[in-house]
């Protein structure tokens, strides 16, 4: 059982324990008393039977005594000896009168009755219990009425009969016997069978009687009501009740005092955590010295020491730790207190350039000292509202009431983007400022800081001091997962799809190879560009997904371009991240089952982090009779030592150097010589890109062996090139 | 005429007398021997022989008791009933046909009562009840007393095929019982318990 209330507990509890230990002590007396009264009673009884006992055995000698005399008389055995009944009769009513007795009567030896019922005689076989008995004596049922009867033989000299003589024992006696007890008994001469019926709520005791007749048993009686036995102990139950009952009404003032003094104060204390609890303000009086008062000293110290702390931490989660300044929750509070003043206000995140080298000089608390000193020189610009840190490297303002393109002049004005010294006590520091600004317009579908923070970025890139934030060039972060999910979908519903460039070669002048390019058409934004989504899929390891499912298109389709007579190798991109990929390229070999005509352009081949894998991967293509080619060669990162070390046998020349390729220029001359490299190294070399005439003739005399580019062909579907290679010229493409 | 007359004439007075004599111990259903028992063999109607015995017809009081215990004595015999005791008696019997009393009589008085009817009398005295005494008045000649062993001789008529017998544990009457095989085995008569039946067992 749970409580809500302390003093409920309390009072519940005293009250259960309080009428536990009266309901024992009440158990305890009523069963003592009970025993006691029984015990009392019993000894009354025994009493009773004993006096009653005495009283049988005066009554049996006297009427013993009296049938003696009456047998003996020689008279009265005149009659019996010689049957004469009316003689007998008239000597039993004699005998009755003086004696004063209720039974008298004689059983003459054959049998017959006189004075008594000679049916009685009969049916009780009087005569053979007289006979069985010198005497007999006891109780004896007759014509409804008890009497305590006895026997006597009638001897003359021989016995010639019985002479039975009886005093009744009628209610009379025993109400007799009940008034000599010094209890109020009763008391009843009884059957078996009406003994053994319930005195349940009473004291009985049965005392067995001797039977005149010998077969049936006879008891005396007495009972004895328990009530009666209990009524004197009755006050001693009243007063227990009374005493409990005044108990239970004390405790129930025990257990409001008990409220008062203990609970309420402990009730108040409950009320003061739970509005601590919810941050609410409280009030707490300590009104005692005692333990409950000691606790709420205690818990107001607490609180106190709460309140500190969570200043504290306010104060820590809106600043930042290294310099004290405001942080970027304190710049989206003044923003949002902005936007809520119906004001114009700009942002420009301030990038510090040179912060690690710097602070590798001079050390971290030297710069914090430096970033501090900005931030002052900042926030001394006019409508500047707050100055804070976003990043160890960039400082924050928020200004107020100035539109951006002022903003964007003021800065240019006031000098704060050039280099310009700062002064610390021991050293001079030179620091360059870029600013990248975004306003409330931007911020509507943004963070305004990130914005900013953007456009610094931006500015960096351009290599431009200050920058307005380009939403155009940004474009939206955001859309990246999505786009990834949608590409995902989109690749079992053909919405990604191969298109395949066509590769002339030199030699032969002839079509024979052609390079497979992966397109998407989006189903809600159109055509996106490749090397978005891709370089978003490399990025999020979305990328194998893609290139398997480029591979297999493209095995399909070849399958289909060569049953419409069209025989073309064709190439296909890896990303760097899947060389190094084991389990990939254990896929690609099993799902190209020792297809020939296929070979693969390696690109990002900076992105190989596993170098030994990649090695080892390739080997394993160029063992299964796959050509790999290093693609993009001459931008990015690829470099020299790749040269040497990856098992290609073609290098694709970027396009870069071949769209405005001059002859005697020092593009003609890089290209030039990398063919003459990727020759001396046993590769062959394709040229991407190329758009004229010129250009061919150009890379032609520079001995390039492939050549693509849109003066070729632009990529097409592979129906589309089915149908061309159909109308081309029979000689130029591959049969 | 004559000597044929007396053929059965002597026929008449021989037959009961020579049958022969029967002798056997009374002995109840313990086996303990009965003192007291009386036998009877009932010859019908007197042949007008006069019956006798050879013992007195006397019942005195010696020491507060009736000596003998039971006497037998025929019909119509008058019996003494001498008090040798230094105080007086009353004897009395209430026994049917033969009820008498003799009021209060002193030492060496002697008082006679003739018994006119065959049966059994329960003698006492009405000064002392323990006093207790039976005379039998048989119509026979033929009868027997066991002594204090339960030993019975008697002769036997040669007519009738029953006898009579009686204890004193149960006076009022007499038990018929068959007479014995005939034969040299001895034989005991053996009453059963509450002396209502007995009947002949071979003897040891």
């Amino acid at each position: 059982v749970t409580f809500s209330h302390l003093s409920t507990r309390l009072a519940v509890l005293f009250g259960t324990l309080f009428a536990a230990v009266l309901l024992a002590v009440s158990m305890v007396v009523f069963f003592s008393v009970r025993t006691g009264a029984h015990a009392q009673v019993n000894r009354e009884f025994a009493a009773t039977v004993d006096l009653y006992k005495k009283l049988w055995t005066v009554s049996e000698e006297q009427l013993s005594d009296n049938a003696q005399i009456a047998a003996k008389d020689f008279g009265f055995r005149s009659a019996v000896a010689t049957e004469d009944a009316p003689t007998i009769e008239s000597a039993l009513g004699n005998l009755s009168d003086r004696l004063d007795l209720k039974l008298a009567g004689v059983v003459l030896a054959n049998g017959t009755a006189v004075n008594l019922p000679q049916e009685f005689v009969r049916a009780t076989d009087l005569q053979n219990v007289l006979e069985a008995n010198e005497r007999s004596a006891g109780m004896l049922e007759l014509g409804g009425r008890q009497y305590l009867a006895v026997s006597e033989p009638v001897l003359a000299p021989n016995r010639v009969g019985w002479v039975i003589f009886g005093t009744e024992i009628g209610s009379g006696s025993l109400s007799e016997l009940e008034s000599l007890s010094t209890i109020d008994l009763h008391a009843q001469i009884a059957r078996p069978n009406a003994i053994s019926r319930s005195f349940g709520n009473s004291i009985t005791s049965a005392t067995p009687l001797d039977s005149f007749l010998g077969t049936a048993m006879y008891a005396l009686v007495l009972d004895y009501p328990m009530s009666k036995a209990l009524a004197p102990y009755r006050g001693m139950f009243a007063a227990i009740v009374l005493a409990g009952a005044g108990g239970l009404i004390l405790l129930g003032f025990g257990a409001s005092f008990v409220a008062r003094t203990v609970t309420s104060p402990i009730a108040a204390l409950d009320a003061a955590a739970e509005r601590l609890g919810s941050g609410e303000a409280f009030e707490l009086e300590v009104q005692s010295q005692d333990e409950v008062g000691r606790l709420a000293q205690g818990f107001l110290s607490m609180a106190e020491r709460i309140a500190v702390r969570e200043a504290d931490i306010l104060k820590l989660s809106i600043t930042d730790p290294e310099t004290e300044l405001p942080n970027r929750r304190a710049l989206m509070a003044r923003i949002n207190e902005l936007n809520g003043q119906d004001t114009d206000w700009c942002v420009a995140a301030f990038g510090i350039e040179r912060f690690e080298t710097i602070r590798d000089v001079i050390g971290q608390d030297a710069t914090n000292l430096v970033v501090t000193q900005i931030a002052k020189e900042l926030a001394n610009t006019e409508n500047a509202s707050i100055v804070g840190r976003l990043s160890s490297a960039v400082l924050c303002v928020v200004f107020k009431g100035i539109p951006l393109e002022s903003l964007e002049q003021r800065i240019r004005t006031l000098g704060l983007t050039r280099p310009h010294p700062v002064v610390l006590s021991r050293e001079t520091v030179d620091v360059q400022l870029t600013a990248g600004l975004s306003d409330s317009r931007t911020a509507t579908r943004m963070d305004a800081l990130d914005t900013a923070v953007a456009a610094l970025r931006q500015a960096r890139c351009a290599q431009l001091p200050i920058l307005v934030f380009d939403e155009v060039a940004f474009g939206d972060p955001s859309g990246t997962l999505s786009l990834m999910s949608d590409m995902i979908a989109g690749l079992s519903d053909d919405s990604i799809f191969v298109h395949y460039q066509p590769k002339l070669n030199c030699k032969s002048g002839r079509i024979e190879s052609a390079e497979a390019l992966v397109r998407w058409t989006h189903p809600r934004l159109g055509r996106i560009a490749p090397d978005r989504f891709i370089t978003i899929a490399e990025e999020t390891g979305h990328i194998r997904p893609l290139t398997e499912h480029v591979i297999r298109q493209v095995l399909q389709e070849q399958k289909l371009m060569a049953a419409s007579g069209l025989n073309l190798s064709i190439a296909v991109n890896l990303s760097g991240r899947l060389v190094g990929d084991d389990d990939f390229i254990e896929w690609l070999l099993c799902t190209l089952e020792h297809r020939s005509g296929l070979s693969f352009e390696i690109t990002e081949t900076a992105v190989i982090s596993d170098f030994a894998a990649a090695l080892r991967n390739l080997n394993r293509l160029r063992a299964a009779g796959y050509e790999t080619s290093i693609d993009d060669y001459g931008v990015g990162l690829s470099s020299l030592s790749y040269l040497k070390q990856i098992p290609a046998s073609e290098l694709k020349i970027d396009k870069h150097f071949i769209e405005n390729l001059e002859p005697n220029s020092a593009d003609a001359l890089l290209v030039k010589s990398t063919i003459d490299l990727a020759h001396r190294l046993g590769m062959k070399v394709t040229c991407e890109g190329v758009e004229d005439q010129m250009t061919l003739d150009l890379l032609r005399l520079m001995g390039a062996d492939f050549i693509q580019g849109f003066f070729i062909s632009k990529p097409m579907p592979s129906s589309e090139l089915v149908s061309i290679s159909g109308s081309a010229p029979k000689s130029l493409y591959a049969q | 005429m004559l000597r044929a007359f007396a053929l059965i004439l002597l026929n008449l007075i021989a037959l009961p007398a020579v049958a022969g004599t029967l002798s056997f111990v009374v002995v109840d259903a313990t086996g303990q021997p009965i003192a007291d028992a009386v036998v009877l063999a009932p010859v019908g109607s007197s042949s007008g022989e006069p019956i006798r015995f050879d013992w007195k017809y006397e019942m005195s009081q010696q020491d507060r008791m009736f000596q003998p215990h039971v006497l037998i004595v025929p019909l119509g015999s008058t019996v003494g009933f001498p008090n040798h005791d230094r105080f007086r008696h009353h004897v009395y019997s209430f026994s049917k046909g033969n009820r008498f009393e003799i009021e209060l009589y002193g030492r060496d008085e002697s008082r006679t009562v003739q018994f006119s009817h065959p049966g059994i009398i329960a003698v006492g005295c009405n000064i002392h009840d323990d006093m207790l005494g039976y005379i039998h008045v048989v119509e026979t000649q033929y009868v027997g007393q066991s002594g204090v062993d339960g030993m019975v001789e008697m002769s036997l008529p040669g007519v009738g095929n029953t006898l009579q017998v009686w204890t004193p544990s149960v006076p009022q009457n007499y038990v018929s019982i068959p007479l014995p095989p005939t034969g040299d085995d001895p034989l005991k008569l053996v009453f059963e318990a509450g002396f209502k039946s007995a009947s002949w067992r071979p003897a040891g």
